[in-house]
């Protein structure tokens, strides 16, 4: 007998015990037997007087306990020691080689907002302002349908910006290419777009119903604080304007809101709850990405961020166990990841699935990093992405490339982190901004604890909302 | 495994792996027994079973030449694959040398 505990994190609740296998993400419940046999075995069971403590201190028959321990060593909770954090066949395989699935086409470089934190500069991306021509938008449409693989049946294209609905005509016109493409090429086309939602005229309803576009706006608060963050650039506010533009669209249904946290917004419960009451269908908060001061979330604002998520995130579990699901999106994203057990070397589909497209024809990482020269993948005017390009900055940016993250726990889940706050923060990509890591893993485990609640209460809200048709009890 | 309850999907697929687990005991080099081969061990290359890798540790000592291409005529067969664990997608059991 020679075996040590593997990676794993223990949850404790009520009267049930989880744990969550690092290596593998895998997440299991266990009687409190087999949780005190695993924890007891913490130092190692490396002799047979140590398993024979292990015995007489759980007070359970010396078969019971081979028995459990047998189980823990079939699902590799416990592994002889050189054999510790193996992921095995089920880590995500990067799809570095394959096609993009989905563009962000940055329809306008410019905004009629003024927004203090915004990591585009009010829309500039380091340049001047700029609209995307007609032609430039088509010659995107085509690229993503040229290079994508047969396999691929369903496209995404998002209108982003600065303020997308600027460069109304445009959107128009690609949206309808877009359409035709995937008619002859027997593909389907979705549609997202993210706006400030200022702008929005019946007409543009009626165009983005046309479409079945999903619309997310974005709203930092409710009235005053909106408006100070928010600002059109006279310095008036934009929160009843908004509220009143997009009335039709919420009628609509299938709105979502985005909230940019930073200090001066950190009352997250309060903004979601009202959002979600004024009739947007999910409401997800994303802390800032802006390397300031005034705005930069530090020690004690994730503190609070963290307490406002888990009022909310204990609100979605309680809404769960009733059947019903509630539109704070951030839990609901975590609980799928961890549903699918994510256990991936990438944080997100940046350079993956996904690539932006500025007016000028340069193709980025993603839409953040438009405008910086050292992530630009290719330019649509010359056939588009550089596929050694995009290998040599996924390689570079991969998880197994980070000492920073080797030893945490989330690794597999989180992946090290948005690559952009990563890049700003520590001025690399493939650097870790350890400052929010702390957050992050409390945040991860808030994930775990709400599924493996939402798991023991009510197991059938994730066959009909998490992951429609899984059967729980197989 | 009444004690444990596998919950997500990852755990789900470890238990199932437990269950095809088929390997088999050997009488003397790969080809004697029930050996599964790499492909269903759980564990790729820190697999307890030592046919795990077949591929890579075969072609060095096996006689039994069907397995893999032979190495002096395809001497790259096994070059895209230099990690069995990560890269074996890249292999091809008959390379194009043509
Ligand atoms: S929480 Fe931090 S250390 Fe852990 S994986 Fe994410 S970025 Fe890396
Ligand atoms: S790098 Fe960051 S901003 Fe870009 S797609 Fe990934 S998570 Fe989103």
């Amino acid at each position: 007998m020679n075996l040590v505990v593997d990676e794993v994190v223990s949850l404790h609740s009520d009267n049930l015990s989880h744990v969550f296998h690092v290596p593998t993400s895998s997440l299991y419940a266990m009687d409190s037997e087999t949780m005190s046999i695993l924890e007891g075995a913490r130092d190692g069971l490396h002799t047979d007087q140590s398993l024979q403590k292990l015995t007489a201190d759980s007070g359970l028959d010396p078969a019971e306990v081979e028995d459990i321990i047998d189980n823990l060593v079939k699902l590799r909770l416990l592994v002889p020691p050189g054999e510790t954090g193996n992921r095995g066949p089920l880590a995500d395989r990067p799809q570095s080689g394959r096609s993009m699935g989905n563009l962000v086409l940055h329809v306008a470089h410019t905004c009629n907002l003024g927004c203090g934190y915004c990591y585009a500069e009010q829309g500039l991306y380091k340049g001047k302002a700029t609209l995307m021509n007609e032609e430039r938008a088509h010659e995107y449409v085509d690229w993503l349908f040229d290079q994508c693989d047969p396999e691929t049946k369903s496209l995404g294209i998002t209108f982003f910006g600065g303020e997308p609905l600027l460069n109304l005509k445009v959107m128009k016109s690609a949206a309808a290419h877009a359409r035709e493409r995937a008619d002859t090429d027997n593909k389907s086309v979705r549609f997202s777009v993210t706006t400030n939602g200022t702008l929005v005229t019946p007409e543009i309803v009626d165009f983005l119903a046309a479409i079945d576009c999903v619309v997310t706006v974005s709203l930092d608060g409710i009235g005053k604080t909106n408006d100070r963050l928010r600002p059109f650039h006279s310095g008036r506010g934009s929160y009843d304007l908004v509220l009143d533009r997009i009335q039709p669209l919420l009628e609509r249904g299938k709105v979502a809101a985005r909230v940019t946290v930073t200090r001066q917004n950190l009352d997250v419960v309060d903004t979601v709850t009202t959002l979600l009451e004024r009739g947007f269908a999910e409401v997800g908060c994303s802390p800032v990405d802006a390397k300031n001061p005034a705005y930069d979330l530090r020690g004690e604002d994730y503190e609070v961020l963290l307490d406002g998520f888990g009022t909310l995130s204990r609100r979605y579990i309680d809404e769960a166990v009733q059947g019903r699901k509630y539109g704070f999106s951030n839990i609901a994203n975590i609980i799928k990841a961890v549903h699918q057990g994510h256990n991936k070397d990438y944080p997100c589909g940046a350079g993956l699935q996904m690539v932006a497209g500025a007016p000028n024809g340069e193709m980025s990482l993603c839409h953040r990093f438009v405008g910086e020269p050292d992530y630009v993948l290719g330019n649509v005017k010359e056939g588009g992405i550089d596929s050694h390009r995009r290998l040599q900055i996924l390689e570079d940016i991969q998880l197994s490339e980070r000492s920073d993250c080797s030893s945490c726990w989330a690794r597999y889940i989180c992946s090290g982190g948005c690559h952009h706050v990563n890049f700003l923060f520590e001025g690399d990509p493939s650097r870790t901004y350890l400052t929010h890591c702390d957050y992050l893993r409390a945040w991860y485990r808030m994930g775990l604890e709400a599924y493996a609640e939402i798991m023991s209460r009510n197991p059938e809200f994730v066959g009909e909302f998490i992951d429609p048709g899984f059967l729980c009890n197989q | 495994m009444s004690r444990i309850k596998p919950l997500n999907i990852k755990a789900r697929a470890v238990e199932a792996s437990t269950d095809r687990d088929v390997r088999g005991y050997a009488f003397g080099d790969c080809c004697a027994s029930f050996a599964p081969g790499w492909e269903v061990g759980t564990q790729d290359n820190a697999d307890p079973c030592p046919w795990k890798s077949d591929l890579s540790l075969c072609w060095g000592t096996c006689y039994w030449m069907g397995q893999v291409p032979d190495y002096i005529s395809y001497g790259e067969w096994l070059d895209t694959c230099g990690n069995i664990q990560n890269d074996w997608r890249n292999l091809c059991t008959i390379p194009d040398n043509g």
